[in-house]
């Protein structure tokens, strides 16, 4: 991999570029499916903790979960680009998978700070599960699970407090209560609030 | 320069750069050592919470059926998790302190601190039992 190129254009090539070099100096297994999948994760991630999506990719609802066709047409671009290509593997269970891999050395990435945090956490949290995880993960999450099948995922319902506020006709801040009430754990911890014990973060989970 | 692949594989890139300083209480440490799958996205996420606490995906609670919410936030986590914490700052420049509906009296100095209590997380089973009806 000595030839170095300058990276593409669009957003959304340069994300699938650092995801494919990040799982290839990694060592991570890394498929078409599972990589459509990651994205599709980073996507949401990026949405829950930043508030704005990383691309504009259109993702739909299909058997195996979230597909993006702009996604397959952009790494196909970067296959003939010469990015990246693809190495025929076999997998575990006997089938063929085709493997992205860099091809060249890539400058001037321009990734955000937060952009790359994510495909950092994502590669982190999926990149050694199996892909039957992974896709069963990306079928169980909110804009999946309200979308018809072959229909545009809505990350904007990604936003669950919103998403329940408006099907109950309350207010996000009822949903949001409603959310807390249903989860054990945290409201256990609100109601021992004042009689906790309390430690730096850092000191808690070192 | 190249694509620098050390900082998508790292430490994480935002740490020791936000405004808030972050504590836990016990159950939120028992309750988050339960998940510790989770770990590495609840750090990004608190960085992202001592970053900017008052976030519109936050959102401030109220009285609920169960327990009494009010003066406390709410962040969800994709995988129907929430996380709940307070704010020292916004509970005492709002009054939540004068009306008492946070309690963190361990901890609480009666100052406007730059500080997010981490109260509670845990698993929410309102999606996965799609109780709730999606569509108009």
């Amino acid at each position: 991999m000595g030839q170095v190129k300058t990276a593409p254009d669009s957003r959304l090539e340069r994300v699938i570029v650092a995801l494919v070099y990040a799982a290839w100096q990694r060592e991570l297994p890394l498929s078409q499916t599972r990589l459509m999948k990651l994205l599709y994760l980073a996507e949401l991630y990026h949405k829950e903790l930043y508030g704005r999506r990383i691309t504009n990719a259109d993702f739909v609802s299909w058997t195996y979960g979230p597909y993006s066709h702009a996604v397959a047409l952009a790494e196909e671009g970067l296959r003939e680009a010469g990015f990246i290509d693809l190495e025929p593997r076999e997998t575990a269970r006997g089938y063929t998978a085709r493997v992205p891999r860099p091809k060249v050395a890539v400058r001037n990435l321009q990734l955000q700070d937060s952009v790359r945090e994510v495909l950092a956490l994502v590669l982190e949290e999926w990149g050694t599960k199996t892909t039957d995880k992974l896709v069963e993960f990306a079928k169980a999450t909110v804009p999946f699970l309200i979308a018809e099948k072959g229909e545009p995922l809505d990350f904007e319902r990604a936003d669950v407090f919103q998403a329940i506020a408006e099907a109950r006709r309350i207010s996000r801040s009822e949903a949001a209560t409603l959310v807390a009430e249903h989860s054990e754990g945290a409201l256990e911890g609100a109601r021992k609030a004042c009689r906790s014990t309390f430690r730096p973060w850092e000191e808690a989970f070192s | 320069m190249q694509i620098d692949l050390s900082s998508l594989g790292g430490s994480l890139l935002l740490s020791g750069r936000q405004p808030y300083h972050a504590v836990v209480s016990a159950e939120f440490q028992r309750a988050a050592g339960n998940h510790k799958e989770l770990l590495k996205r609840l750090e990004v996420l608190r960085d992202r919470i001592c970053q900017a606490p008052y976030a519109p995906q936050s959102e401030l609670l109220g009285r609920g059926k169960k327990v009494d919410l009010r003066g406390k936030r709410s962040w969800h986590m994709t995988g129907n998790f929430v996380v709940i914490y307070a704010v020292c700052e916004e509970r005492v420049q709002q009054g939540f302190l004068q009306k008492r509906w946070n309690s963190c009296a361990g901890i609480c100095d009666a100052e406007p601190q730059k500080r997010v209590v981490f109260l509670g997380f845990g698993k929410h089973d309102l999606a996965y039992g799609r109780d709730w009806q999606f569509r108009p």
